[in-house]
């Protein structure tokens, strides 16, 4: 998975090469040598690996050419979640393909007639439908709320994180997650009120 | 379930992973967004002098020439720093004070791109009664699905001989053998670089050559005099220099080329058995007003009792280092571009 957020000496460097970057440009790229994996794996989990191509380089270049116009300020922290936020954007201009990728996970084949006598099938089948149920739920989310969720579970985005990167209050990235969570845990069919 | 299946399960659902997330493709456009920030419509950068290979063959440092050659930057004669402050400063006191001024005036300058980076030099070896020289030209081109060039030109029995010829990689760092996309990657912090040179050093172990100080010196001197590096990166290289001990100034030395610079010098001597020993140095010779390196020279002596004192010397002389958007043309060994 992503890692949690960079340790404070890492994300105190990327605002210095932010910083950096503004008169000495080339600066810039040791950001994109930074994030841009993890970007990318971000981008192709919600919409694939062809289009997490171009959402991944037009995150980095939407960057640098507002670069002089990050503002770290209070609460509004870190250069990832900034990074993370940019490309969320460009996701949501690709909501269609993000809908469409869910929908095909969502397909659960049809079981065999007997599935009974083989354990691997009933095991296999198991895991599918909980796969199948999964993707046609977070189909169902609504654009802010899959949001949330992904960034936690595909960036490893804190709620802070999240709250930065989306630009809404910690509490209601707290309250909007632990909804989410809930609905998702509810279509799987597990008991919703054990979330943390 | 525990409460972070949920999250767990997505990401096994929808993660995939991938051989190539295309991130060259991505970088080199970054790049050249880059190279294209603020910047308006790029001139050639040529020097306009006329130079010639004076001294070729006689190989040893003390030879003089006539032509001064302007390098890197694309002027024709040094300019004041953009700080305003006098080009003559006072003589720097030791080598450390010499470099790190260096280091300061390479990161203040512009980054630069072009569709090929350029670097031309002249090596001559060999002793006093049989020297050698070959001109050495390589274009390496900024995008990696371009074709890059390498140029070579002998010197024999007074006939010039070239060549040109397509080439896959470029390195550079001398004995380190950095990549271009190492190059790219190097830290502009000079402990950093240092970690990363050790590294390389480290990885090249089992190949004869310098180790140690010795290494950081020649294959930072190997950075400087040819690597694609950024100024933040060149200025990190000084400033490494600066840090190795043994480095110090030696006055004053003129290149093959006829162009006088600081000498910067480290010195290697080991002591044998019975009167022999050996010494060996490595210099740089670095512009004193724009701290460019316009040679590095290494000259080994070797005295064995009883014996003449041998001396071996090899020196690279640097005419171009520039990116260009001109394609490669055959080495010359009197070019008057």
């Amino acid at each position: 998975m992503n890692g949690p957020a960079p340790p404070e000496a890492e994300a105190a460097d990327d605002l210095a090469v932010l910083a950096a970057s503004r008169a000495n440009p080339d600066r810039f790229v040791a950001l994109f040598d930074r994030y841009y994996p993890e970007i990318h794996r971000y981008a192709r989990s919600r919409l694939g690996a062809e289009v997490a191509d171009d959402v991944a380089s037009e995150t980095f270049l939407i960057a640098f050419r507002r670069r002089a116009e990050f503002d770290p300020g209070v609460g509004a922290g870190l250069v990832r979640s900034w990074l993370y936020g940019i490309a969320t954007n460009l996701v949501h201009r690709h909501r269609r393909t993000e809908d469409r990728r869910y929908r095909a996970l969502a397909r659960v084949p049809d079981e065999p007639d007997d599935p009974g006598h083989d354990e691997r099938v009933v095991v296999r089948l198991s895991a599918e439908r909980i796969r199948g149920e999964l993707a046609a739920a977070l189909a169902a989310l609504h654009e802010r709320d899959r949001d949330v969720l992904l960034l936690m579970a595909l960036g490893g985005l804190d709620h802070h994180e999240i709250a930065a990167t989306l630009g809404i209050p910690y509490g209601t990235v707290c309250s909007r997650l632990n909804r989410v969570r809930r609905k998702v845990r509810a279509a799987l069919g597990v008991d919703p009120t054990d979330v943390d | 379930m525990n409460d972070m299946d949920d999250i767990n399960l997505i990401r096994t659902v929808l993660v995939e992973e991938v051989d190539d997330d295309h991130r060259d493709t991505a970088r080199s456009k970054l790049l050249e967004a880059v190279a294209m920030d603020g910047v308006p419509a790029r001139r050639p950068q040529k020097s306009k002098r006329r130079w010639s290979l004076i001294g070729a063959g006689t190989g040893l440092v003390a030879a003089a020439a006539a032509v001064v050659v302007a390098l890197g930057t694309g002027s024709a004669t040094p300019t004041a720093p953009p700080d305003g402050s006098q080009v003559e400063a006072a003589a720097p006191a030791n080598a450390q004070e010499f470099l790190l001024a260096a280091a300061t005036r390479a990161e203040r300058a512009p980054a630069r791109s072009g569709k090929y980076w350029h670097v031309r030099w002249v090596m001559h070896w060999g002793s006093e009664s049989d020297p050698s020289t070959r001109v050495v030209e390589q274009w390496q081109a900024a995008d990696a699905r371009q074709q890059s060039w390498w140029g070579v030109g002998e010197f024999k029995d007074g006939v010039f001989t070239p060549s040109l010829d397509k080439v896959k990689r470029v390195g550079y760092g001398w004995e380190a053998e950095f990549s271009p996309a190492e190059i790219r990657n190097l830290p502009t912090d000079p402990a950093a670089l240092r970690a990363v040179l050790e590294a390389k050093s480290k990885a090249n172990a089992a190949e004869p050559g310098p180790t140690g100080d010795d290494y950081l010196f020649a294959a930072t001197a190997g950075l400087l005099a040819r690597a694609p590096a950024t100024p933040a990166q060149l200025a990190a290289c000084y400033r490494l220099l600066a840090s190795l001990p043994g480095v110090e100034l030696a006055g004053t030395a003129t290149d093959s080329e006829g162009r006088t610079g600081m000498l910067v010098r480290r010195h290697d001597a080991e002591a044998g058995t019975g009167g022999s020993g050996r010494t060996e140095d490595v210099d740089l010779i670095i512009d004193q007003q724009t701290y460019q390196v316009l040679a590095t020279t290494k000259i080994l002596r070797a005295t064995f009792a009883g014996h003449p004192a041998q001396t071996l010397s090899s020196q690279s002389v640097y005419t171009h280092r520039e990116w260009t958007d001109e394609e490669p043309t055959m080495p010359s060994g009197t070019p008057t571009k």
